[in-house]
């Protein structure tokens, strides 16, 4: 039994392998991603960039259908809408936030409720839009190809090295832009939010805007109010981002009725709470 | 008298605010070795000229000034804004928003480790008074070697130990350093009138 049990954990590991891999290194680079976005006060940006790139992806498929067909394998089509979408809606909301800096939640809020009732409009007028709509929101991390896991691992990776190369400049950068508005080292900033723009546009597209969002949130938010040094804050994202998402992937595994990415972002909010609990309690 | 070409050549600017409102003119030169305060009431537009300076100097390119600001022998510069007094999503402690910028501080340095003493460097950003935070600003902002030091309002919220410590640090840095000083204040504290080190004071919005 227990051989029969090690045969099935090896097989599932076979198989899963690849949507393992770009799970954990994905929810790395979101919450580091994350951290900086809540840092200068663009957690909501992420949100609605995130849901704009949903959106992308339904007009890139749309535009597939009734050009060339679903089956001609044009698949950067939905990506290269997914990335126009989502800068566009980033730069005209940060403008205008910028112009009524009183009203930027609800402009904010606004915006993202705009583009789901977009994205719902076109899913609900074209039935075989509405299985990809499902997958761009929800996502399904372990139905996702091995290819796709592949591609959203090497986005990851490369951009976790991004972050971590440039950390002490990004979380400097974000102070001042937080503490004055002044914007240190212009050519960095470029450079952050065109790996940021890629990293969520391929996230939501191959993972879902659950996930995408959750990982952006959630992992930053607990490691913000369980650390008490900048140090501590950042060895515990990439720590709780592993631990979270491996127990939500395995659980997932095992249970077979629970969805992915739905029990990832339960694992990834329970073990952030525990974490702050533990600190909390310690302190 | 200073010679040589200045770090720091503004003739006949006018300083406007972000919605085109005239504020004031400035003219002025500003050479190694140098310290120059810029005074003015409120709404005279020192914060608007020293942002605008930044993002000239910051910018791709910038270094070669526009026309009526002059900025070629301006290699290194540090600029301290003010700030809104705002808390971070990133808990850090006041050693390490000083430390940020690439540089540690040494207990050699000893002017600048009196501006941060040791039982403040543990303390949370988020839970500081603003006469810390500006402390550990100051430090943060003097701690690389350069050859402009732009500080808007660096006396704000500081005690008066502070106050008298923060100047020791510049007038040592102008005479040991050869570094300049572009100082936005509304006050003259005590103890700059060095006679080692040049001092000089433009009133925007008013005679000089």
């Amino acid at each position: 039994m227990e051989l029969l049990s090690g045969e099935v954990t090896l097989n599932y590991l076979d198989i899963y392998l690849p949507n393992i891999l770009a799970a954990l290194a994905a929810a790395v680079a979101l919450a580091i991603l994350g951290s900086m976005l809540a840092a200068r006060s663009e957690s909501l940006q992420a949100f609605v960039a995130s849901q704009s790139a949903a959106l992308g992806i339904t007009i890139g498929l749309l535009v597939l259908i009734f050009t060339v067909g679903m089956e001609h394998g044009m698949i950067m089509l939905p990506t290269i809408f997914a990335f126009i979408f989502s800068v566009s809606v980033y730069l005209v909301t940060q403008k205008l936030c910028e112009r009524h800096r009183v009203v930027a939640t609800e402009i904010l809020v606004a915006a993202f409720l705009l583009i789901i009732a977009i994205n719902y409009l076109f899913t609900a007028a074209i039935p075989s839009l509405e299985q990809h709509f499902s997958i761009a929101f929800m996502g399904d991390i372990a139905t996702a190809s091995g290819a796709s896991s592949y591609w959203l691992f090497a986005v990851s990776l490369l951009s976790v090295f991004f972050f971590i190369l440039n950390y002490r400049r990004l979380v400097f950068q974000s102070f001042w832009i937080a503490s004055s508005g002044i914007v240190m080292f212009p050519v960095l900033k470029l450079c952050f939010y065109l790996v940021a723009s890629l990293l969520i546009v391929e996230s939501t597209r191959l993972f879902g805007f659950l996930f995408t969002s959750a990982s952006l949130l959630c992992l930053p938010l607990g490691a913000s109010i369980g650390t008490k040094s900048l140090k501590g804050f950042s060895l515990s994202l990439p720590l709780l981002a592993i631990v979270s998402t491996s127990l939500g992937f395995g659980l997932s595994l095992k249970f077979q009725n629970l969805s992915t990415s739905a029990t990832i972002v339960v694992m990834q909010v329970l073990v952030s709470a525990l974490f702050v609990f533990k600190n909390n309690l310690r302190s | 008298m200073i010679e040589g070409q200045p770090l720091l050549k503004v003739s006949d600017f006018s300083v406007c605010s972000p919605v085109g409102a005239f504020l004031s003119k400035l003219d002025f030169s500003l050479h190694a070795g140098e310290v120059v305060l810029l005074k003015g009431a409120n709404g005279s537009g020192k914060s608007t000229f020293l942002r605008y300076l930044f993002q000239l100097l910051n910018s791709v390119g910038g270094q070669q000034g526009v026309s009526n600001i002059e900025t070629s022998k301006l290699k290194e510069f540090s600029y301290l804004p003010q700030t809104l007094n705002r808390e971070f999503f990133i808990p850090m402690t006041l050693a390490e928003v000083a430390e940020l910028n690439a540089c540690t501080l040494l207990e050699e340095d000893l002017k600048l480790s009196k501006l941060l003493p040791s039982n403040l460097r543990s303390k949370l950003w988020n839970v500081s008074s603003g006469g810390e935070k500006q402390r550990s600003l100051l430090v943060q902002s003097l701690l690389p070697a350069c050859q402009l030091y732009v500080l808007d309002e660096p006396f704000n919220h500081l005690d008066e130990e502070a106050v008298e410590l923060l100047v020791e640090v510049i007038l040592h840095r102008v005479r040991s350093k050869g570094a300049s000083f572009l100082i936005a204040t509304h006050t003259l504290p005590k103890g700059f009138q060095d006679k080692d080190v040049s001092v000089k004071s433009l009133f925007m919005g008013g005679a000089a």
